[in-house]
């Protein structure tokens, strides 16, 4: 196509005064403490510090009526970290959780012996205040969520059963601290360890097909208690306030940073910040927003995944997630969860169909993100500048839906967006000793257990 | 939708709003501030339609109107003297049509009484404008009320058009 001149000469005029407006960006910053916000934007500002009643926003107490419970999150505390819950003994919800990189494992993928794992692990911290758990949203509490990584072989691989005999030998008196008296499962004709309705181990099904309903209720409420005690722990994991919040803090309803106080943030971060919050060009906002810079809505930016297109399925998201979702036994609606079902508005309102929700992924919270490299839910990204010059020219193709449109910012631009990124690390809002294996005196262990938890070093 | 086109976009908008002003009267009201419905439970706003003798007040509950956030709405729908239709039925729809989307969640609408609905389940999972459609069937008469909002952060939400059709 020949181009109009006239058209050639708008456009080259165009780009020379966004050339311009550049430069003088970074010839003449705006000076420190000067008026840098509108009204307007302040408010939005302040929508997304992390509030001082953080907890009350969260989910997970919703359906689990131990969020909140001391008892409870110390006993998920210990529970999170051991390694006895798996089948083999061999790994605990640390082994992808470090706690150090805001619980993430900094793989693309986690290594593993079973099938092959096509996720990253996601960050943990602050993961209790989203309705949706996991990349896709196919449990929505972290009790569920912490049910199905149990039994997955490509976690714990234990069934059902198992979990329940292995907290009853190991940790009787904390359950029933917390949950009162544990059943006697000590008859293994009623209570055969591998008896699960969904596990990978063989067979399983059948032995659980055999028990009488009566003893299936009893493993199904000591297994749901054990996801809830994780579930209280997890949900404590919330985002502390990072030089960001401290920023939006020392700013006054004018914009301006409040006489006494320092600017958090550098003229470099307030203009990735500026770009972040810009609805018309970045518009990282629409989507990462509110105080986990996330909607935690579903969404399509059709990151790559390393499948190749003839030979792998391509991971289809939220639109394989909900059908999950909605026939998972452990939802906000199932006999288990301590909401009524008329509570569960997500649950009860969720969009189920569309076209819209192929290949549209949870968007992830941005809180601690410099911990949590890689990214995207394959981890194809190593760090956030890949993150970045992705947005600036995202995969468009025919007849594929995709929420995001090409950024096309300059090189600078992408480097202020990035330092931007960088402060939003604060670490967890929790003392340090919820951050380490737990001292485990008190609990009935394997020597081994012993000497692996001493040896864990965070 | 984006920086290119907004400023067209924006004439658009307003030339459209006159337009229809001629022809739907629209009102919006909630104790105290003007049009900063966000999360106001008291909050309504009305829509006349004289040709079509219509009326529509919708009345939102808890977070009426507010980004991310659940929300039930109460619609009444009456002829334009108040007087109760006697058969009527509605359904409602929505999304974003700028980003290509729909509602992020399955409203349900639910008859209360001959002239009163609840839309249970509304959704608006990101600032911008959004599209409402409530469909109005009275006998052989199909009436839809098209609303567009525009929603965002911190700011006053902006009707930018109501439309009989
Ligand atoms: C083999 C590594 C591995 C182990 C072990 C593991 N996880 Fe994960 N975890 C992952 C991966 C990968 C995902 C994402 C999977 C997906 O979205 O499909 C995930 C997702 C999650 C999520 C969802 C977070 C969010 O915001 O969506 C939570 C919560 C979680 N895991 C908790 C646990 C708990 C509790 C345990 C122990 C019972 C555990 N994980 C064991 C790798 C692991
Ligand atoms: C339309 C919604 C949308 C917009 C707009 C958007 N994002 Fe995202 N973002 C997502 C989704 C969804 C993912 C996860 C996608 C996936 O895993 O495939 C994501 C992932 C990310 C990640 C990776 C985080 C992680 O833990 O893996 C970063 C960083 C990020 N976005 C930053 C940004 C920035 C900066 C902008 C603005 C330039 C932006 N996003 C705009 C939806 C959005």
């Amino acid at each position: 196509m020949r181009s109009h001149p006239l058209l050639t000469l708008c456009v080259t005029a165009l780009i020379g005064i966004i050339g311009l407006i550049g430069i003088l960006n970074i010839a003449f910053p705006e000076g420190e403490g000067g008026t840098i916000w509108e009204e307007q934007e302040v408010a939005i500002l302040r929508t997304l510090a992390i509030p001082q009643n953080i907890m009350e926003q969260s989910y997970e107490s919703l359906t689990n009526r131990y969020a909140g419970v001391e008892e409870a999150e110390r006993f998920g505390h210990r529970l999170f970290f051991d390694e006895d819950l798996s089948i083999n003994r061999e790994r605990s919800c640390a082994s992808c959780h470090h706690p150090e990189k805001a619980f993430t494992d900094g793989l693309p993928t986690p290594i593993s012996e079973a099938e092959p794992i096509t996720r990253n692990t996601p960050t943990i911290v602050g993961s209790g205040l989203s309705a949706w758990q996991f990349w896709d949203g196919r449990r929505d509490s972290l009790w569920s969520q912490a049910l199905e990584s149990l039994e997955s072989m490509n976690e714990h691989g234990t069934p059902r059963t198992l979990v329940a005999l292995r907290v009853a030998e190991k940790h009787k008196e904390e359950y029933e601290a917390v949950f009162g008296t544990l059943p006697d499962f000590s008859d293994s004709r009623r209570f055969p360890p591998f008896a699960s309705p969904d596990s990978g181990v063989q067979d399983s099904d059948v032995l659980w097909a055999q028990m009488s309903e009566e003893d299936r209720e009893q493993v199904n409420l000591v297994f749901t208690n054990v996801g809830k005690a994780i579930g209280a722990y997890e949900a404590k994991l919330v985002p502390a306030r990072s030089r960001f919040d401290e920023y939006i803090a020392s700013l006054n309803d004018q914009g301006e940073v409040m006489e006494g106080h320092k600017s958090a943030l550098n003229q470099k971060e307030i203009a990735g910040l500026k770009l972040f919050m810009d609805e018309e060009s970045a518009q990282c906002i629409s989507c990462h927003n509110g105080p986990m810079l996330s909607s935690f809505e579903f969404k399509a930016i059709n990151a790559p995944d390393g499948s190749d297109e003839h030979t792998d399925r391509k991971d289809i998201g939220r639109k394989e997630g909900v059908i999950k979702l909605l026939a998972q036994e452990f939802n906000c609606k199932s006999k288990f969860s301590d909401a009524t079902p008329e509570m569960c508005d997500e649950l009860n309102f969720v969009k189920a169909d569309g076209m819209e929700l192929e290949g549209a992924f949870k968007v992830p919270t941005l809180r601690n993100v410099a911990l949590t490299a890689p990214y995207m839910h394959s981890g194809v990204f190593n760090n956030l500048d890949e993150v970045l010059q992705y947005y600036n020219r995202p995969m468009i193709e025919k007849g594929v839906h995709i929420d995001v449109e090409p950024l096309k910012l300059v090189p600078h631009q992408l480097e202020q967006l990035e330092a931007f990124l960088m402060t939003l690390n604060g670490g967890i809002a929790v003392e340090k000793e919820w951050l380490q294996a737990p001292p485990m005196e008190g609990v009935k262990q394997n020597k081994k257990y012993a000497a692996e938890t001493s040896s864990i070093n965070f | 939708m984006r920086s290119g086109i907004g400023l067209f976009k924006g004439k658009i908008f307003l030339s459209a709003v006159t337009l229809f002003l001629a022809s739907v009267q629209f009102s919006v009201s909630a104790k105290g501030e003007d049009s900063n419905l966000e999360g106001k439970e008291d909050a309504v706003m009305t829509f006349k339609s004289e040709s079509h003798d219509l009326a529509i007040e919708i009345q939102g509950k808890r977070h009426f109107l507010a980004l991310n956030k659940i929300q039930h709405w109460d619609v009444e729908v009456a002829q334009i003297d108040g007087e109760a239709f006697s058969e009527v039925e509605m359904v409602f729809d929505g999304g974003m049509p700028s980003h290509g989307h729909g509602m992020p969640t399955t409203p349900k609408v639910m008859k209360q009484t001959d002239s009163v609905f609840v839309i249970k389940g509304i959704k608006f999972s990101m600032p911008g404008v959004w599209e409402l459609y409530f469909d109005i069937k009275r006998g052989d008469t199909n009436v839809r009320l098209t609303l567009e909002i525009e929603l965002h952060y911190g700011k006053k939400l902006k009707i930018l058009s109501a439309r009989f059709s």
